[in-house]
């Protein structure tokens, strides 16, 4: 199906080997906020790179009217105002915007979908685009179904022999179990599971994809990772900010909904699965599913649930605080938020992985808006040395040993272990080992969009979501929403700028563990 | 050693330096040695911050050897240096060493035993030869022994035709082991993504099976000569094509370079036209036109246009049956010697590719074929 590039004699040893076939973007969704802000900015850093094919172009598709010129003289501003690599270069802006065309569409009528074909068949005779398309859904989620099943009814899910037609859904994938059980199904009786991308943005980060060379580049942490030597492992994803404008957005999510159940799933996953027999993209994706598999689920009888779950999952909501020194509002007083709110800003939960490698080391997990820093990070903590010999020479318990990968800001690895201070008595002290990647390599690593939109358009599906996996992450965090949804909680009950409600503290505590102090 | 004792002095004072004005940690990250030959430098300047660059991509030894072999005396004098610069995000500060050796004279014979002695353990070893290649030196053949890649630029071979297979003749008889790249080569990098790129579609890669000429627009730097970019680029299409020479190319006009090549199938017919270099010294690539002849006609055109002062773009476009198809234009960088060497950087092992360039061209330009 794909392979034209490979076959292509003279694309052998070229160094911008990642470069796309011609191929046309469809954007549903096009006069919105992604679109400006990370879309078109992505594909036109892909253009400056060199890395898109000759002859690509992109339709923007949407109900605001709009004429071409007005499209493109709209995504021109964006990319001024977005791409991180300056104003357009005008030269290349006005090649670029060549093939920028724009559809004025209703999502339910099919006729408008004979007119994207008939605009599409242009641009393959004029531009050289092949036949090859990559359909990106970025509506409200609402409007997926009807457009899967529209693009479906008019043919413009098949390809011609020799081209490709794929699709990237952005997230959120489902409400709950039952709508991601409903989209995916969908999506399959239009796509087969190999034409469909699921993003999620986490996978395109240049730290994320550097878990799997962390630990199977070298061959001194493998022979660690397993529960002889790691006591547990944190997962943070602290946010400064609040839900911004999205606040409409976020009521019906929630911090479970918004990052656990994806995002910290797939670290969690990322971190916790065995070596995969190669790096295609189904191997890895088959080793990630298989280890959500093996978590150990709560128990759902209805008599316990809201107990079961308070054994292992903590919510919370902020209320106004202050974060960096300035003064911010609570939850419930955001704009386009119920002011009686019981939508959670903060999650914790501790999961356990039932297999060989994790029996018994639990993976706490939290994520929370306006706390007071803004870090991701994965923190393997090992084991405490088995015999303290330096018992009565240390003035405290020591430290154990901590592996930090964090995912964001300043990306890098650190390794604290104890150290010996210089001088006649024995005073012991950590001392953290710190890489960054950063202040190692002046090379900047590309936007995850970036990355994301190459992928699908050269068919590696490795970083994003498959069908079964979204379907595992819903199905554990169901009982945990269920529970929340039978409750009333008492918010809000952390203050903004603070590390969460205390109950989260708890959750952790009553193991004898702490959260890091970040 | 003296030096390693600067070096460790020089780090013990940045890293209280920065200590003391609450910073972190100044960070050391090293993954190469970088040897750099430079002959012909009044200072340590121009060399100094071509280093800086390179290193915020490549944090590296940089080990940087100004030779002045025509002194009288044979003195040789190192010392060492920091490299810092700030981070991206502009925080922190990343810290690379560099030690430069200055040898006048004969002191210049001692360089590869001074560098041995100063490389960073079992980290790749890079040579940048900033000189006309010499093949034939005893201290460049030292040197390329003590370095698993070596970066030469064969726009600075007088005369490129000669030079050209010697260079293939040197690395395929004396350093099979070492992997030579070239510049020059790096500059006609995007001029081969944007050629392979006309062929991507399944259409118009089958016309790689019916191309019969190929005009080439470049510039030379004397009457007489075609420059190494044209014949590189020649080399590039035939090893890859599997073209085989029939006979030495020779000049049929004054400006036009001309040579056959075989394809199972059919000739090709190569046509370079040369005219005076815009810019003294450089002999850039001009413009490249594929043709197929036969029925349906189909033209790949590439050519290079003017921009800024910063880079220029490269404009392509095909013609496909009597009917063009809408090209692409993309940033032609003009790329400084830093950048071209960065990009070099990245890659640690053999480019094949090139290596089969040349065996192409010593065949080509073999004076007995
Ligand atoms: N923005 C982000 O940073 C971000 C991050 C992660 C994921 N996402 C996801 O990406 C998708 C797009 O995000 P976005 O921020 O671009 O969304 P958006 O700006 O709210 O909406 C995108 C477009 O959808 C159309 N639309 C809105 N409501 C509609 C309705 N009721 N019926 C029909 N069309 C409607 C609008 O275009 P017309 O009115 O012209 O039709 C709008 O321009 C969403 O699914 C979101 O969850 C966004």
């Amino acid at each position: 199906m794909k392979a034209t590039l490979s076959e292509n004699p003279l694309r052998e040893g070229l160094r911008l080997q990642r470069v796309a076939e011609p191929c046309a973007v469809v954007i549903f969704g096009a006069s919105g906020d992604l679109t400006k802000r990370k879309l078109v900015p992505a594909l036109y850093s892909l253009a400056q790179q060199n890395l898109l094919g000759e002859g690509f172009s992109i339709v923007g598709a949407a109900r605001t009217p709009m004429a071409h010129d007005t499209f493109r003289a709209a995504m021109r501003n964006a990319v001024n105002q977005f791409y991180e690599g300056g104003p357009v270069d005008p030269t290349l802006w006005e090649n670029f915007a060549a093939g920028l065309f724009y559809l004025p569409m209703d999502y339910k009528n099919q006729e408008n979908y004979h007119m994207l074909a008939g605009l599409l068949a242009q641009i393959d005779r004029e531009r050289g685009t092949c036949g090859n398309r990559l359909f990106y859904l970025s509506t409200p989620p609402s409007l997926y179904t009807d457009i899967i099943q529209m693009l479906g009814a008019t043919g413009l899910n098949r390809s011609n022999p020799g081209s490709w037609v794929r699709i990237i859904i952005e997230k959120p994938i489902g409400y709950d179990l039952e709508s991601a059980r409903a989209l995916n199904r969908e999506v399959l009786k239009v796509f087969t599971e190999d034409q469909v991308y699921r993003i999620d943005h986490y996978l395109g980060k240049e730290t994320v994809q550097n878990i799997m060379v962390l630990r199977f580049a070298n061959g001194i942490f493998e022979p660690l990772w397993n529960r002889r030597y790691i006591d547990h492992i944190q997962i943070t994803a602290a946010e400064t900010i609040g839900v911004e404008n999205r606040g409409g957005y976020y009521e019906q999510a929630g911090a479970l909904r918004d990052m656990i159940q994806n995002h910290m799933l797939q670290l969690l996953a990322l971190v916790a699965m065995e070596p995969p027999i190669s790096l295609k993209a189904n191997d890895v994706r088959d080793e990630k599913t298989k280890v959500l598999r093996a978590v150990r689920p709560i128990p759902t009888d209805p008599e316990h649930l809201i107990q079961e779950v308070n054994k292992v999952a903590v919510r919370g909501q902020y209320g106004e605080g202050s974060v960096g020194g300035q003064r911010v509002k609570g939850y419930r007083q955001e704009e386009n938020v119920n002011p009686e709110s019981n939508t959670e800003t903060y999650a914790a939960v501790k999961f356990l992985i039932d297999n060989w490698r994790w029996a018994e080391v639990p993976f706490y997990v939290r994520a929370g808006k306006r706390l007071p820093k803004r870090v991701t990070e994965i923190a393997i903590q090992f084991r405490q040395v088995p015999h303290l010999l330096f018992k009565n020479t240390a003035e405290g318990p020591l430290e154990p040993n901590t592996l930090i990968l964090r995912i964001q800001p300043d990306e890098g690895i650190s390794l604290k272990f104890e150290a010996k201070l210089p001088g006649q008595a024995i005073h012991i002290r950590p001392v953290n080992m710190d890489f960054q990647y950063g202040t190692s390599f002046g090379k900047k690593s590309p936007e995850a969009y970036e990355r994301l939109l190459l992928d699908a358009m050269l068919g590696d599906s490795t970083l994003f979501a498959r069908g079964d996996m979204v379907e595992v992450s819903w199905q554990l965090v169901m009982p945990i929403l269920k529970a929340w949804q039978q409750t009333t909680p008492q918010f809000p009950n952390y203050e903004a700028g603070t590390w969460g409600p205390k109950e989260a503290d708890e959750l952790i505590q009553k193991d004898g563990r702490r959260w890091r102090r970040l | 050693m003296e030096i390693e004792r600067d070096l460790r002095e020089l780090w013990k004072q940045m890293a209280e330096a920065a200590q003391a004005e609450g910073q972190q940690m100044v960070l050391r990250v090293c993954v190469l040695n970088l040897l750099v030959y430079a002959p012909g430098q009044r200072s340590t300047g121009e060399i100094s911050k071509i280093m800086a660059e390179v290193t915020t991509e490549h944090p590296s030894r940089g080990i940087v050897m100004l030779p002045k072999p025509e002194a009288p005396s044979s003195v040789v004098h190192a010392w060492v240096t920091a490299q810092c610069h700030v981070s991206v995000g502009g925080r922190k500060q990343v810290c690379c060493e560099q030690i430069v050796v200055t040898a006048e004279g004969e002191g210049i014979f001692q360089l590869p035993s001074i560098v041995r002695s100063l490389l960073v353990s079992d980290l790749p070893v890079v040579l940048w030869w900033r000189d006309i290649p010499a093949l034939g030196n005893r201290l460049f053949k030292e040197l390329v022994e003590t370095s698993d890649r070596v970066i030469i630029d064969s726009a600075r071979l007088p005369d490129p035709e000669e030079g050209l297979i010697e260079l293939a003749a040197f690395i395929q008889r004396e350093f099979p082991w070492a992997a030579f790249s070239d510049l020059n080569w790096s500059r006609l990098t995007p001029w081969r993504v944007a050629v392979a790129g006309l062929f991507d579609a399944p259409d118009r890669l089958s016309c790689l099976n019916r191309l019969n000429l190929v005009e080439i627009q470049c510039d030379s730097s004397s009457m007489d000569s075609v420059s190494s970019q044209a014949l590189l680029i020649i080399g590039w299409l035939a090893s890859r094509l599997k073209w085989h020479p029939v006979s030495r190319p020779r000049w049929t006009e004054r400006h036009i370079y001309q040579m056959e090549l075989a394809a199972p199938n059919r000739t090709i017919l190569i046509r370079v036209k040369t005219s005076p270099a815009i810019n003294p010294g450089r002999a850039d690539l001009r413009s490249l036109k594929l043709i197929a002849e036969s029925d349906p006609p189909a033209q790949f055109v590439v050519i290079g246009r003017d921009g800024s002062s910063h880079h220029s773009y490269l404009q392509t476009y095909i013609e496909f049956g009597g009917t063009p198809i809408a090209g692409k234009i993309t940033c032609l960088n003009k790329e400084s010697e830093t950048r071209l060497l960065s990009q070099e950087l990245e890659i640690l092992g053999h480019d094949t590719v090139y290596e089969q360039v040349l065996e192409f061209l010593a065949e080509l330009l073999n004076p007995r074929i």
